[in-house]
Parts: structure tokens; C-alpha cells; sequence
């Protein structure tokens, strides 16, 4: 098992690798310089600020010193030599890349991973109930609205969905359930104990957690337009998932031994149909790290797709860099993950 | 989990050449023809299948049309002004203050064009596309907006009368509320009678001064001009309908160009891949596995971004003489290198498993080379779910256009639906929807379509698929 | 009882507590704000360059001088006793601060507690715009004004402790500043925002980090920022006694509004500022219609739901709900420009005088105004902005060629020699990307179009377009200016020759009378005789037309009921300190 995880993890390096160094070479392509400068800069000045921002080096230096805890040059003020770039300073915002990438996650993920929760939900319930009525008027009306949900780009549900979901409903029932934008973060009381060093006010703080009673204000109107939007591809996945199962032979067995319906969907085939549930949760994992754009920017959300988003289009690599590294271990790490459990499910796996 | 069914229709067949739609098409031993298929059959039993199809091919024949010269539709006539802003569609009419507005800025044109160094010809040179001033004459033109402008002050007077009895009857509620009794019903009557009266006038008043404009600007009667109004017009007052139906080209060519050349690269790439596996394999699979371990929506923001702005060599800069940034190929590519992934994936998997099959194995035993058993043999026989896959592209740069554009690095310098909808996006607070619902139905009906469509292809060809 | 346990217990108790509440303090004066944008990027003085950091620095940090609130063409002393003393004819200026300035306790300091304020901070404040270590962002500001002050050379490190010719300390408040010669403008420097006064001790103390310690002697300090989501602020409790303007300085109009109520109040009147930063307008929007903020700079797109196009009077049903509005003219120059050194375009030979004149005659800034602005803006002939001294009488000089007048502009096209538009090749057109840009340049391409010139639109980055425009490689490009200071003279700097690209001429205009006008008003007092010279300055670049304008936006806002003593202006946010929130109305 331990040597089988371990290929694994030897086997996604150069993937690893691989994401770093294609996202170098792209951002490279265009130079950064003027957007670094104010507007009257001299011949000089640009010499001076490629050296300072160390882009006058190569590139495979750069990287090296992107990817290891090492610092090949010590004029640039800008590049620290920290693992990942994580103490570097960004080039847009006067700061830390830490101190920018730390406080969005929370954010994003106060988004996503109820989404993620909500949508495999209703969307396996939804599979379950068009597949036990496959063909029948229902399954086909659900299938249409699934198709309509997916025909409907994500935009005009957000624009719409703000519009009606926050401003309208408040105005007609006068009372304010969702907010048009916003995120609130607990603030809490100083109180605490001092002896334990990192208070959990300032735990909570440095890492921008939603606080409990403002999450439904502000964050439940655009998870639940995130929930529609995805429900129409889920719902068709998990259906043909479900009825993929429905008609394999271990159903049929245990209808032809007279198991009630109700024991065949939940106990047989549900249970059967968890593998592939499973597998798209998992390959969804990793992007709910970083979050929605779309909804972000609208609902005002400071969560991490807007940090990237602002930093890659201000020409801000270090940001860039930290976040799509930090993106490709979550995304690689789940995915040894998914592995090594089919595996232990499957002892068959571990010799292909 | 997804070893080869034999029951499916297509290892039902022959051995050595099995039926899909390439080999099909090009007659290839078979003697039937291509309606014959079961999967073409399959597909065509599907009623709604078969009415999407014909909408796609309406579509298609528009896109054609626009783009082939003389081109149904000229660019020039998409950024013409035709009317003036945010008109609503179906010759609705607009809120009583965007009405005004409406002929405050007729006035205000027909004003301008009078004040030039030669008044008669500026007024022959101005109009909203068809629609013009009723006469070249200055002295005319100048009589009738003197008229006109009387209107105006009438109806400003009556929006003050209007104003005033809102506020006495707003007064007298107040009051009452004050002193705490109970309003007196016949003076609350005589109030709000009085209110409606001043509405009737006002509203009377600014039809009395749309009369005049329409004597000023007659409204054109033709089929051509009512037309180009039929959705209304946007903050430019350029037509709805028209941007909407240019958009078509562009939503196709963009859907077209990469969903064609991403299911080409990928399949090719994909199948190399499967068939010859070892080193080729490896690199393949890195390369997709690197991509696709970022949201797909980043690359695209990057790679839109990056292609751009490209700074250095400026001859990058242009591409037929046209700044790149004006072409669609920031957007092709963005789309392009990130979705050859999808079909490079399936028809890998399908390659390693056609590889293995008895005819294959045979093929290769009376001695044809790699490269005839790749492209006649695998390749073709992932046709289908190449297909399905480029229809599922299609679908998918469509939508992924309006993201783009609306983040500012998609479509520029032509309109297409993502740019509409930019464009709408403040404009439904306003209650104003008619440009982002055009946008929005015309893209529902195409994408719906496709995705029907692409359903039925999976259902009809697919034997892995469950429908 | 276990007293571990019961410690544990305690902790688990205030952690629900602390997860459940989440407390906004029960304050008395809270006033929010928004500001259109993700946030600043730096609260370093010598580093802010935009809107969004002037305002949220100025809440913490002071400069000299401020523009006075109930009358923007004037400054005032903030940390001066008085204004500075004019010796030499202006080459010399003699500054007292005030006895009673003291930086807010911080860490930085020795035992924590503010210092107060001496002459050393302002040198070493202004040194630092000079040091290259800050990026010298602004030191344009200061760049040859002061008498020996220069910027470092590259390698090198800033020398605090070096004498500067200019900069003459007399005792701890008092001190003299020698200009290298009287430029007028330097007193409207000292009321920009990245001339304030910082701690010594901060900065070192802080390093790098110095951009999100703000420690300054301004209203307020800051609470808590978290970028793209907010930014609070809470009143300085030791702030020195300052007052609201007193009545008399008061126009009627103003006291009309109830401005002048608060006269006497000692500043800073709320308690508490919060900032919410937004990037799209429709949330925007949405939570002013809520009453969740104070004032909002109308969206355009939004104007015609609360005013009526016409009139430019708020509708009624604002009205009503006791909102109220005000105009703010802003001191904008927007204008397309030519680079007078392009072969197409460019030279001062007839026929290229002809072909400008042509394109000029064929832009309809109204339409522009119509349709993006919502009429809103002023066109006007000329390049100095209303209300200015030289901007010419409703905007309009018979001298200029505006448009639209296609009869004459085709006329001119003939006089170039390109009758009807033929053998003219497309012009390039440079213009930034975002907002509505791209649909100014169709609109653009559309009204040459009636005269059949055509243009070749290149939508770049805002840095792109002025590396493009630096390098003298624009043709035609698209480009505003906003005066740093109310006078006609920031204006015409822009067509000087000696300050030709990179510089601010962009249009590399070079008209040697032009310069020697220019350089003839650079130190004049203001008067009859200096506007004559604008007048005749103008008129030089109505008949070579370097450039096509103009357009001066005026931009409209809306205070919700509960804001008091809100008079908007987009010359300086250091006002934020006189609003205040009347609770009983929201």
C-alpha cells in the first residue's frame, strides 16, 4: 500500500512541476515593467525596476528559486527565496503574498463548499427520483429543466438572482434576508486566555472565517444560484449513473428475489452508485478552493478567485505564482487521495 | 468499471469494418447509406432531436450568410444608430421619464445639426437610419421646433401641476397623521381625484408633444426599419435585433473554429497516445493531466490575458493588418488550449481499447503500417464520440465567451452575446430587459439545441451511454 | 471542582459566544461610505498614486496645507499656525506648525506614546518622495522645486542626514523652504496627500510593513482593513482641538443646505468610518436604494432612475425619501490627441493643419455626452476646464473647430488633399481598455465614418498606452487629464515643448512662441493680463489642433437623509472628518 502511495506521489511530481513552469512561461510572455511604473519612467528606471523585480534572470533560475527554499540573488527586494514564493512580496498590493492569499480562502470556501454540499445533494435525490421514473412524464420534465438550467449562461443568473434575491425580495416583504453584497467576518469581543499565544479572535481574524449568523445574509443567496446553475449538470450525470446501475444484474437479482422497491433503490443501488458520487466529488474538490469568480465580484465577496483574478490581470506574479502552486498540491494531493482509496476499495487497482 | 459491452451495435457488425459515421460517409464497403445506420436511425426516431438539428442548421445558415460577402449583415449596420437609446422592443412604449428624455434628445439633435456652417445639408445628413426630419428646410425645421418646444414648456408646466397635487394630498395625509383623527373621506377623494386628473393631463401633454416630434421625425412606415427596431435599441441606440442576430456569426465561428480544431488535436493526440502508448503516452498524459489540474476558468483568464497584451515584437501585435487584440484569436486560442483536453482523454481510452481488439491485431498481421491502422482504423472509429464531444465544445465556448467578456478579455470590436450582455448588465435595475433577453434567447435556443442535440447523438451512438 | 476542567469549559463557552455574535459595537456616529474599487493598494503616502489611497490615507495623515472645504479654489492651514509667509518674492516661503500636533500612540514610539510633531518630520517626509527606494511614484511632485533636493542615483541609499540647500530649519516649528525658482504651484502641492507629514520611527520600525501600519496625527486610525471587502476607521481620541469652518465662510447656497449648521463643532464629528469597496455598480446601487450608505457618486447608468434627463432635477420619489443631490464639476480635460510627430497625422504644413481640422469637425463630443455620460458632462472648446480662468464663455469659442459640421470638415479633408476620405490610409487609434472604452471607440469609428476616415482602434492596457504614447509611437490615442491645482496653467503645461514625451506633452507639440508665452506665466499672479496670454495661448492650438476636445465631467451625487454636513468634492477627501450621521432618520 505504502509503495503504491508513494509511486503515486513520484508519478505527479513532474504534473506538479509541470503547472509551475507552464504558468511561468505564459505570465513571461508579456512584460510586467510598465505596469510596475509610473507614467514618465526613463530608459534607466526600467533597467532598474527588471532587476529589482528579478525578471532579468533566467528563467530556470527563477524558478528554482520559486520552488526551493533557496535565494540565488540577493539585489532583487522582491523575491525572498521562500518555499513557494509565500514571503514575497506582491507587486500590485504593498504586501506579503501570505498576508493577500491568507485571508481569501476563507471566503471562497464559505461559498463553495456548501455548494458543493447542497448541489450533490438535491442532485442525487433529483437523479434518484428521474431514474426510478425513467421515461415517465417526470423524469422527462426534470431532464428538460435540467437542460434549461444548463442553456442559461451563469451570468444572467447572477445578475438576475441578485436583482430579485436581495432587492426585490426586500423590498416586497420589507424585511432584508439576503444582502445585495457583503461578507461578514466574525468579529468577535477581545476575550481570551493569554496564555496560549494566538488568540482565537486573532485565529479567526487572520483567516477572514464567516461569521455564523452573517453567513446566511450574505453568502446563502449565491450559493443557492450556484446551486442552480450546477444542479442541471449534476442532476443528468447522477441519473445516468443511477440507471446505468438499475440496469445491471445485482438489481435485477434482488428485484427478482422480491426486495421492496424502497430496499433496492436506497440499500442496493445506492450504495453501488456511491463510487462514481464520490469520484466527481472528489474531482470537483480542488476547484471549490478557488472559489467563483463571477459571484465573488458581485456579492462582494473576498475570496480567492477575485484575489486571483485582480492579481494576474495587474501583471502580479508572485501572487499568481503562490496561488496556482498552492491550487496544483490541493488538486494533486486529492486526486493520490482518490487513488489510494480505490485502492484500498479495489485490490485490483494496485497492479495496473 | 467501463470494459466493452458486446451486446453494443457496433461490434455487432463485421469485424473488419465496423459502421460509424466517417467510414460510413465515405462509402466505405457498406452498401447501405448513411440514413440506414442504426445510430443515424436511433437519432432520427427522436422527434425534438430532429427540430433542434433544423435550428442548429437555421443558425448555421445565418452565421454563413452574414459572413460570406456580401454578408446579410454589415458590420456598419450593426454600430448604426436607429433610434434612440434603450427604446423598448415590440413597440412598446417606454416609462413616461425615458419618453420625455426621448424627445428632449430629438429636440436637442435636430437642434445641433441646425447650428452647423451649412444647416440644410446637416439636417439632409442626419437622421436615425431611415428615420429624418421631416423637411431640409432650416426655416421649416426651426418653425417646427419652436412648436415643438411650446409642448415642451406645456409639459413641463403639467408635470409641475402633477407634482403639486401629489404634495397637497402627501400634505394632508401628513396631517392627519399629526393630529391623529381619521382622514376625512370626501376631501381624500377630491385629493386623489385631483392627482389623477394632473396625471391625465401630464400624460395627455406628452402625447400632444410625441405628436409633434413625429411630425418633426416622422417614424418610417417600412418593413426594414420596424425590423431593426423589433427588440428595442441599446444605451447607443444601435438595434437589438441586429446585434443579436450578428451575434450568431460570432458565437458560431467561435463555437466552430475551436470546438473543431480542439476535437482535431485532441482526438489526433489522444489516439496517438492510446495506440502507440510508452513515451508518447507519457507525454500526452502529462501535458493534459498539468492542464486540466487548473480550473479551466484560469487558464482561460491567463491565456485570454497573455495573448492580448502581448507587448514585444510588435509585428505579434497585428495579424492581417488587424491589432490581435481585434481578431477573435486571443479567444480561439484561450479556448483552443484548453479544450482539446475532453476529447484528447476519451479517445485515448477508446485507442487502447480498439488496439486490443481481434481486427486490429489482424490488420497489423498482413503487415499495414502504424500510421494506415491509426488513421483508418482508430481514428474513425472514435468518430462518434469526437462528435459528441464537439458538440459538447461548441456548447461550451459560447457560454465561456460571455465570461470572458464580460471580464473584458473576450470579443472586441464585433458584437456577440457576451458583449450584450456586458453591455446589459446595470442596465436591469433600470427595468430596462430588452438586450440582455435577446442576448440571453437567442443563446438559450442555440445552446438548448446543441444540447438536445448532443443527447441524442450520445443516446443513438453511445452504446455506454443510458438514456 | 476541577479547575482545568472548568477552565475548558470557560473556553468552549466564549468560543460559541464568539462564533455566534459576531458585533458591529453599538457606536453613536457611524458614517459609511463606499468607494468603487477594491481597496487601496497602500496607506504609504509616498506610495499612493490613486483616488482610493488619497482616501483612505488623508483620514490618518495631514499635510500643510488643505483645500478648504466650503470653497475648493482655496487651501487653508491644517498642520500650519497660518498660511506661509511669502519672502523674495516667492522663492522663499517661512512655515510655523502648530504646538499642539501629536502622532497617535503606537508601538514604534519609545514607551508607545505619540510624539508631537517637529519641523525634522516634514524634511524627512518630503525626503522620502526623493528616496528610490519608495518607487518615486510621486516625486514628480517635488522634482525640481526644491533648492538642492534631488533624488538619489541607482545603487545608492537616500541620505537622511544630508543637508539640503532648501530645506532650512530655523527651530522645532519653525522652518524655511528655498524654491529653485517661484513656481506658483507649490503651495497646492503641500495640500496633496502624498506630501504628508509621517513618524520617522514608523517607518523603520514597520519596514516593508509600514504600508498597513498607517501611524499618523490625522481625525482618525485605522481599525481593521481587509482588502476587496472593507476598511474602518475609528475617531482619534486625541486629536488636536480642530473646528468645524464657521459660518461666515459660508456661501448662501451652502448655508441654504444647512452646511454652515455645524460650524464650531470640534472635528472629527463621527465616531466612526467605515469604507465598503465595490467593483460592480449594481450592488452599489442597490445598497444606497437601502440606505446603507451615505453618499454615492451616481453611476451613469443609474441617473436616469434619479434624476430626470432634462431637468437634472432629482425625481420626485428621491426627493420625497429626503434624499438630496449635488453637482461636483470636475477640473477634466478628456480629449483625443494627436502625436504632432507622426508622419500621417502630424506637422504644422497646411494640409496637415487641414486633415486634423477635418477629423476634429467630424467628433460629436455631444454625442458622447449623450450616450455615455448621460449628458452630464460640459463640452467645450479650448483646454482649460469651467470655471477656470481662459475657458471661454458657455464653453464655446467661435475660433475652435468643433463639431459636428460635416460640410466643413469635408471641405477641410479636400483642403489636406483627401477629397471624400480617398487615399487616406486608416489612422491607428490608441485607447485604454475597460469600462465603456470600447464602445466610445465604435462610436468614434462611426462619426469619422460620415467623412469616410477610418480609424484602426488598438485597445491596450492603461500602462501599454502610455508606453505606446512615451515612445512617440501613437498616432491618435484617447487620454484625460485631471489638473493637480484650479488654475489654466496646469493645463497649458501640457503643450510646452521642453515637456514633450515622456513627459506630459504627449502630443509633442513644439511651438516656439507657445513656449515663450508659457514660459512668461509660469510665475505670474493671477489676473487680466495672464488671461489675456491663456486666450492667446489657446488660440495658438485651436489652428494647429494637437488635439480634439474637450470634455469636462460633472459628476452627481447623492446624500442619503441621515448624512449631514455633506458637501462632495473630488479635489480632497480630508472632509470625511466634518460628516456626520443623524440615526433618527435612517
Amino acid at each position: 500500500m505504502w509503495a503504491y502511495t508513494f509511486r503515486r506521489i513520484l508519478y505527479n511530481i513532474p504534473i506538479f512541476l509541470g503547472i509551475v513552469l507552464l504558468l511561468m512561461v505564459l505570465l513571461r510572455v508579456n512584460d510586467p515593467v510598465y505596469a510596475q511604473l509610473s507614467k514618465n519612467a526613463t530608459e534607466v528606471e526600467i533597467a532598474a525596476k527588471r532587476v529589482e523585480l528579478g525578471i532579468d534572470r533566467p528563467l530556470l533560475v527563477q524558478f528554482a528559486e520559486f520552488m526551493l527554499p533557496i535565494r540565488l540573488d540577493e539585489e532583487g527586494v522582491h523575491w525572498t527565496g521562500s518555499v513557494f514564493g509565500f514571503d514575497d512580496r506582491s507587486w500590485y498590493r504593498e504586501d506579503s503574498v501570505w498576508n493577500i492569499v491568507r485571508p481569501s480562502v476563507m471566503p471562497s470556501l464559505s461559498l463553495t463548499v456548501p455548494a458543493l454540499i447542497l448541489s450533490t445533494f438535491l442532485s442525487v435525490a433529483v437523479g434518484l427520483v428521474s431514474a426510478a421514473n425513467r421515461g415517465r412524464w417526470i423524469d422527462r420534465a426534470l431532464v428538460f429543466f435540467a437542460v434549461i438550467g444548463m442553456s442559461i449562461s451563469f451570468l444572467v443568473f447572477i445578475i438576475f438572482g441578485q436583482y430579485f434575491g436581495a432587492y426585490w425580495l426586500t423590498q416586497a416583504i420589507g424585511f432584508e434576508l439576503f444582502a445585495v453584497r457583503g461578507y461578514e467576518a466574525v468579529a468577535a469581543p477581545e476575550v481570551l486566555d493569554p496564555d496560549a499565544g494566538l488568540t482565537i479572535r486573532g485565529w479567526l481574524n487572520r483567516y477572514n472565517v464567516p461569521s455564523l449568523l452573517g453567513w446566511p445574509k450574505h453568502c446563502l443567496l449565491p450559493v443557492m444560484i450556484s446551486v442552480i446553475v450546477t444542479l442541471g449538470y449534476d442532476t443528468r450525470f447522477y441519473r445516468s449513473v443511477i440507471v446505468e446501475q438499475s440496469t445491471s444484474d445485482y438489481i435485477r437479482t434482488a428485484r427478482a428475489k422480491g426486495c421492496p422497491e424502497r430496499t433496492v433503490l436506497v440499500k442496493h443501488l445506492l450504495r453501488n452508485a456511491m463510487i462514481p458520487i464520490i469520484t466527481r466529488v472528489m474531482i470537483t474538490l480542488p476547484f471549490v478552493v478557488v472559489g467563483s469568480l463571477l459571484l465573488e465580484v458581485y456579492f462582494s465577496i473576498p475570496g480567492l478567485g477575485q484575489t486571483l483574478f485582480t492579481h494576474v490581470t495587474n501583471k502580479d506574479f508572485p501572487v499568481t505564482q503562490t496561488i496556482v502552486a498552492v491550487l496544483a498540491i490541493i488538486f494533486i494531493a486529492s486526486n493520490i487521495l482518490t487513488d489510494v482509496l480505490y485502492a484500498l476499495v479495489d485490490p485490483r487497482v494496485r497492479l495496473s | 468499471m467501463s470494459d466493452p459491452k458486446p451486446t453494443s451495435p457496433k461490434q455487432a457488425t463485421s469485424a473488419d469494418s465496423p459502421p460509424d459515421l466517417l467510414a460510413a460517409r465515405a462509402g466505405a464497403n457498406r452498401p447501405k447509406g448513411f440514413f440506414d445506420l442504426p445510430g443515424v436511425r436511433k437519432f432520427m426516431r427522436n422527434r425534438m432531436a430532429v427540430v433542434a438539428l433544423a435550428i442548429i442548421v437555421v443558425f448555421f445558415a445565418t452565421a454563413i450568410s452574414i459572413m460570406v460577402p456580401p454578408g446579410l449583415i454589415k458590420i456598419d449596420a450593426v454600430t448604426e444608430r436607429v433610434g434612440l437609446s434603450k427604446e423598448p422592443g415590440f413597440g412598446r412604449l417606454a416609462a413616461v421619464k425615458d419618453r420625455i428624455s426621448h424627445a428632449d434628445r430629438i429636440v436637442s439633435d435636430v437642434d445641433k445639426a441646425l447650428r452647423t456652417s451649412d444647416p440644410q445639408s446637416s439636417l439632409a445628413a442626419f437622421g436615425y437610419a431611415e428615420r429624418t426630419v421631416f423637411s431640409t428646410e432650416p426655416e421649416l425645421v426651426e418653425d417646427k421646433l419652436g412648436e415643438v418646444n411650446d409642448k415642451f414648456d406645456a409639459l413641463d408646466d403639467a408635470i409641475a401641476d402633477y407634482e403639486d397635487a401629489l404634495d397637497e394630498r402627501d400634505a394632508y395625509l401628513k396631517d392627519i397623521d399629526a393630529a391623529q383623527v381619521a382622514a376625512d373621506a370626501s376631501e381624500l377623494a377630491a385629493l386623489s381625484d385631483a392627482v389623477d386628473a394632473a396625471d391625465a393631463a401630464k400624460l395627455a401633454q406628452l402625447e400632444l408633444l410625441e405628436g409633434e416630434i413625429a411630425e418633426l421625425m416622422p417614424i418610417p412606415d417600412s418593413l426594414a426599419y420596424k425590423l431593426r427596431l423589433l427588440l428595442g435599441t441599446d444605451a447607443q441606440g444601435r438595434s437589438v435585433f441586429l446585434r443579436a442576430v450578428y451575434s450568431i456569426k460570432t458565437a458560431v465561428q467561435i463555437g466552430f473554429v475551436t470546438s473543431f480544431i480542439a476535437v482535431v488535436m485532441g482526438g489526433l493526440l489522444g489516439a496517438a497516445a492510446g495506440y502507440f502508448g510508452g513515451l508518447i503516452d507519457h507525454a500526452v498524459v502529462w501535458l493534459y493531466s498539468t492542464i486540466s489540474a487548473i480550473p479551466y476558468l484560469i487558464w482561460l483568464i491567463v491565456i485570454a490575458f497573455v495573448v492580448r497584451e502581448i507587448s514585444t515584437p510588435d509585428d505579434w501585435k497585428f495579424f492581417a493588418g488587424i491589432p490581435l487584440g481585434q481578431t477573435l484569436i486571443p479567444v480561439y486560442l484561450a479556448f483552443i488550449l484548453t479544450f482539446w483536453i475532453g476529447p484528447c482523454r476519451v479517445v485515448r481510452g477508446e485507442a487502447m481499447k480498439i488496439k486490443s481488439l481481434d481486427y486490429i491485431q489482424s490488420a497489423r498481421s498482413i503487415g499495414a503500417s502504424q500510421k494506415r491502422i491509426l488513421l483508418r482504423h482508430v481514428v474513425p472509429n472514435t468518430a462518434y464520440l469526437l462528435f459528441i464531444n464537439m458538440s459538447l465544445l461548441f456548447v461550451g465556448a459560447i457560454k465561456a465567451e460571455v465570461i470572458l467578456s464580460f471580464l473584458g478579455l473576450g470579443v472586441q470590436g464585433q458584437p456577440s452575446w457576451g458583449i450584450m450582455i456586458k453591455d446589459a448588465k446595470d442596465e436591469v435595475i433600470n427595468g430596462f430587459f430588452w438586450q440582455i433577453g435577446a442576448a440571453t434567447a437567442f443563446m438559450f435556443v442555440l445552446v438548448l439545441a446543441f444540447n438536445i442535440v448532443s443527447d441524442a447523438l450520445q443516446d443513438a451512438f453511445d452504446p455506454k451511454h443510458v438514456g | 471542582m476541577n479547575r482545568k476542567a472548568d477552565g475548558m469549559f470557560q473556553r468552549i463557552a466564549t468560543f460559541l459566544t464568539l462564533i455566534l455574535v459576531s458585533v458591529a459595537g453599538a457606536q453613536d456616529r457611524v458614517v459609511q461610505l463606499p468607494v468603487r474599487t477594491d481597496g487601496p493598494k497602500s496607506l504609504d503616502p509616498v506610495q499612493g498614486s490613486t483616488v482610493y489611497d488619497n482616501k483612505a490615507t488623508v483620514q490618518m495623515y495631514e499635510t500643510l496645507l488643505e483645500v478648504a472645504y466650503y470653497d475648493t479654489t482655496r487651501f487653508v492651514p491644517l498642520l500650519l499656525e497660518d498660511l506661509p509667509e511669502r519672502l523674495d518674492d516667492g522663492k522663499r516661503w517661512r512655515f510655523t506648525l502648530r504646538d499642539d500636533i501629536f502622532f497617535i500612540d503606537d508601538e514604534c514610539f519609545p514607551g508607545g506614546e505619540g510624539r508631537k510633531m517637529v519641523t525634522d518630520d516634514v524634511f524627512y517626509s518630503w525626503k522620502r518622495l526623493a528616496d528610490l527606494d519608495n518607487k518615486l511614484e510621486n516625486w514628480w511632485l517635488l522634482r525640481d522645486t526644491i533648492e538642492g533636493l534631488e533624488a538619489n542615483a541607482q545603487g545608492t541609499k537616500f541620505d537622511y542626514d544630508a543637508d539640503v540647500a532648501g530645506l532650512v530649519k530655523i527651530d522645532d516649528r519653525t522652518f524655511e523652504v528655498v524654491l529653485t525658482q517661484p513656481v506658483y504651484r507649490f503651495l497646492w502641492v503641500l495640500t496633496m496627500f502624498q506630501t504628508s507629514i509621517v513618524p520617522h520611527e514608523a517607518v523603520e520600525h514597520y519596514g516593508e510593513d509600514f504600508s498597513r501600519n498607517p501611524v499618523g496625527s490625522g481625525p482618525f486610525v485605522l481599525d481593521e482593513w481587509v482588502p476587496k471587502s472593507h476598511m474602518t476607521f475609528d475617531r482619534n481620541p486625541a486629536y488636536r482641538p480642530m473646528f468645524y469652518p464657521e459660518a461666515e465662510l459660508w456661501s448662501e447656497e451652502d448655508a441654504a443646505l444647512g452646511l454652515a449648521e455645524a460650524a464650531g463643532t470640534r472635528l472629527p464629528i463621527a465616531d466612526r468610518l467605515e469604507f465598503t469597496f465595490y467593483i460592480e455598480d449594481q450592488p452599489l446601487w442597490l445598497e444606497f436604494r437601502q440606505n446603507k450608505l451615505g453618499l454615492i457618486q451616481v453611476p451613469s447608468a443609474y441617473f436616469p432612475e434619479a434624476f430626470s434627463k432634462r431637468s437634472k432635477r432629482l425625481s420626485r420619489e428621491f426627493r420625497q425619501e429626503g434624499i438630496t443631490h449635488a453637482a461636483v464639476p470636475l477640473l477634466d480635460y478628456i480629449f483625443r490627441a494627436f502625436n504632432m510627430e507622426d508622419e500621417l497625422v502630424g506637422g504644422y504644413t497646411p494640409e496637415k493643419k487641414a486633415l486634423r481640422r477635418a477629423i476634429s469637425l467630424a467628433v460629436d463630443w455631444d454625442e458622447f455626452n449623450q450616450d455615455f455620460y448621460e449628458g452630464l458632462c460640459t463640452v467645450y472648446d479650448g483646454v482649460i476646464p469651467p470655471a477656470l480662468e481662459g475657458h471661454p464663455e458657455n464653453g464655446r469659442d467661435p475660433r475652435a473647430p468643433r463639431g459636428p459640421d460635416i460640410q466643413a470638415a469635408k471641405a477641410a479633408l479636400v483642403e489636406a488633399g483627401y477629397p471624400d476620405g480617398q487615399g487616406l490610409p486608416p489612422i491607428r487609434f490608441y485607447t485604454s481598455q475597460g469600462g465603456n472604452n470600447d464602445q466610445q471607440v465604435e462610436m468614434l469609428q462611426r462619426q469619422l465614418s460620415r467623412i469616410n476616415v477610418k480609424l484602426d482602434p488598438i485597445l491596450v492596457d492603461f500602462s501599454q498606452l502610455i508606453e505606446q504614447v512615451n515612445k512617440r509611437q501613437a498616432p491618435m490615442f484617447s487620454f484625460a487629464w485631471s489638473s493637480d491645482y484650479p488654475d489654466g496653467e496646469n493645463n497649458l503645461a501640457l503643450f510646452y515643448g521642453p515637456n514633450a514625451s515622456p513627459g506630459s506633452n504627449h502630443y509633442n507639440y513644439n511651438n516656439p512662441e507657445y513656449d515663450k508665452l508659457y514660459e512668461s506665466i509660469v510665475a505670474m499672479e493671477p489676473g487680466e493680463e495672464r488671461t489675456r496670454i491663456y486666450n492667446q495661448m489657446q488660440e495658438m492650438l485651436f489652428e494647429d489642433i494637437p488635439a480634439i476636445g474637450a470634455l469636462a465631467r460633472v459628476r452627481y451625487y447623492l446624500i442619503a437623509p441621515w448624512l449631514k454636513n455633506a458637501k462632495p468634492n473630488e479635489r480632497y477627501y480630508g472632509w470625511y472628518k466634518m460628516l456626520d450621521a443623524d440615526d433618527s432618520k435612517r
